[in-house]
């Protein structure tokens, strides 16, 4: 008997754009076989991901967009409708079998979403999951569909219970947030990087909800270079404050690992630490506020060997109250990957740091994100 | 761009004869803040904001009875001499008597008939929608010499990257009128290729706070 179910199969990897795309499921499978060869994961923890249907997908896409894309798998969509649902850019060509790869996906969350709602277990991880960029009726951000607005609708419409979403991906969860902007019985909370320069833009302060739904929406806009110390400040009260004044049912976490310094794509320059740190802050609100209840997911994370397995390993640590190992990376699992990877692959559960800079403006940046924290923190005194 | 491309046509008004309190109703109903004011055959005779009928009405302080002031005909407290503007007006000249008359709206008027109206509001969105900030998108700002063809040479590397541009903004350097920022809205969320192709044809890319992520 186990009260933590893990979602996953090697189907999951089937969810891939092209070899040299960016977004890389093998990331799943490299931390998979780092919990194996740690001995905390067993096959007694796996649920295998069931696949969505079209009627769970319409939860929250249109039908003639889940058509489009079960067209474009099959290669049968003529090129000139790509454009119109976002298959024509680099972040989300068209893929063979895009749609059943997509929606098993999203039946991998709903699959936790299950476990943790007919009370089989306390809380469930599907690190396949989190691709909060999709639109209901376009693809974008490596993103065709949101399994993570989904989810929420489907525990809205099924168990009728409240959710909380906290994203601390490195990017804005825009596609999370317009599913749900004038909807009053989702708090969705992300903090990101400012969309100064990163994708996708949004995420400001101001961006609140609107009509019934406003003030159910919370943006936490980070400035490029934040680093950890001022990340955790800001993430810790904000988050606390949301979820005390919400007092959901339940919590549903998006745990990209892009805020990292070695991440290619994004600039807050947070070390494995916070990482680290995040997922025990999110399982304490579940214990403290839901009985425990909470879903965890995956999302961004694009430097797959030194930093997303070890990240990732940690959202199971938090899950199972277990801390960061004392004994390094198992032998075994770095002699199966070091052949395979451009890089060496970590000896240890600490950042080397020998590539990390010191950020010249950090003052003025950490102020900046206390003036963010506390306009937040305004909002819900 | 033009007038008729942003207002709300048609739009809410009322007649010259209603009450204070049925303005007021309306406004809450509708959840507007300006209210044209016309005769029975739409022709606009003054305008009304929520904040002047607050001014209207006496204060919380004083012991005058609300309810009289709320009965009062609108034509009472409605502003004459009022501002107002043709769909075919250009929306950049619109914003001008925005900005130096101080006013949160401007009636669209064709006809002699009251068809539209713009907001503060609506101008502010257009603004918004002209940076291309409601499409998803990473920013990538170069600075550039001001010299032909240097756009060409920029969205001619968009273009071999196949990457689709959302929208281009120029503005001048202030501090050497020979340059200028270029802001490009870009529909991809890893520009990193991008980064790379533009510092090697040696433009000079805007990094956040001018540091270089390798
Ligand atoms: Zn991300």
């Amino acid at each position: 008997m186990t009260n933590v179910k893990y979602i996953y199969s090697e189907d999951l990897l089937r969810y891939r754009f092209s070899d040299s795309h960016p977004f890389n499921q093998m990331r799943l499978k490299l931390t998979t076989d780092l919990l194996m060869d740690l001995g905390v994961l067993t096959t007694q923890h796996i649920l295998k991901p069931r696949v969505a249907t079209d009627e769970e997908l319409m939860l929250v896409h249109e039908p003639n967009y889940i058509e489009a894309i079960k067209k474009a798998g099959q290669g049968t969509l003529p090129e000139s409708e790509y454009e119109k649902y976002g298959l024509a850019s680099e972040d989300t060509p068209q893929f063979v079998n895009m749609h059943e790869n997509s929606a098993l996906v999203v039946g991998g969350t709903l699959t936790a979403v299950d476990a943790v709602m007919s009370g089989e277990v306390t809380c469930a991880c599907h690190l396949g999951g989190g691709l909060h960029h999709g639109f209901k009726g376009k693809a974008s951000g490596f993103c065709i569909y949101n399994d993570s607005a989904v989810a929420i609708q489907y525990i809205q419409s099924k168990y009728k219970q409240r959710v909380l979403y906290i994203d601390t991906d490195a990017h804005h969860g825009d596609g999370v947030q317009w599913s749900f902007y004038t909807n009053e019985d989702v708090m969705n909370y992300s903090i990101h990087e400012t969309g100064r320069y990163l994708f996708p833009g949004t995420g400001a302060l101001t961006e609140r909800g609107d009509g019934k739904g406003f003030g159910t929406t919370v943006n936490v806009p980070l400035d490029a270079y934040t680093e950890d110390e001022s990340y955790l400040d800001v993430f810790q009260e904000t988050v606390e404050a949301v979820c005390e004044s919400y007092k959901p049912d339940v919590i549903l976490s998006v745990n990209g690992v892009d805020i990292h310094y070695l991440d290619p794509l994004t600039h807050l320059s947070c070390t494995l630490d916070t990482l680290y740190k995040i997922p025990y802050i999110v399982k304490d609100l579940a214990d403290k506020y839901c009985d425990g209840k909470v879903i965890m997911i995956g999302g961004g994370g694009y430097n797959i060997w030194r930093v997303v397995p070890r990240a990732w390993s940690h959202v199971w640590f938090a899950l199972n109250d277990l801390q960061t190992p004392h004994s390094p990376i198992p032998k075994s699992w770095i002699e199966k990957y070091q052949s395979q990877a451009p890089v060496p692959l970590p000896e240890t559960w600490t950042d080397e740091l020998d590539d990390y800079m010191e950020i010249p403006r950090q003052k003025e940046i950490s102020e900046k994100n206390n003036n963010t924290k506390h306009r937040i923190l305004e909002w819900f005194k | 761009m033009l007038v008729e491309k942003i207002m709300t046509s048609p739009c809410t008004t009322i007649r010259g004869d209603k009450s204070i309190e049925d303005a007021l109703v309306l406004m809450t109903q509708k959840e507007i803040r300006h209210l044209p004011i016309v005769d029975e055959h739409d022709q606009l005779l003054g305008i009304i904001s929520d904040r002047d009928i607050k001014m209207a009405l006496p204060s919380i302080l004083s012991d005058d009875d609300p309810n009289q002031s709320l009965s009062l005909s609108i034509s009472k407290i409605m502003r004459r001499n009022v501002i107002r503007c043709h769909p075919l007006d250009f929306v950049e000249d619109i914003a001008i008597d925005f900005y130096e008359m101080s006013i949160g709206s401007i009636p669209v008027i064709r006809d002699n008939k009251v068809i539209g109206i713009v907001t503060q509001k609506d101008m502010l969105n257009t603004f918004l929608e002209l940076t291309g900030v409601t499409m998803p998108g990473s920013i990538i700002e170069v600075h550039i010499d001001d010299k032909v063809g240097a756009l060409h040479d920029i969205t001619g590397i968009f273009k071999e990257q196949n990457i689709d541009i959302l929208n281009v903004l120029a503005y001048t350097d202030q501090e050497n009128i020979n340059k200028r920022y270029l802001m490009l809205r870009i529909k991809s969320m890893n520009p990193e290729k991008i980064y790379q192709l533009l510092e090697e044809k040696e433009y000079h890319v805007i990094h956040p706070f001018g540091m270089k992520h390798d």
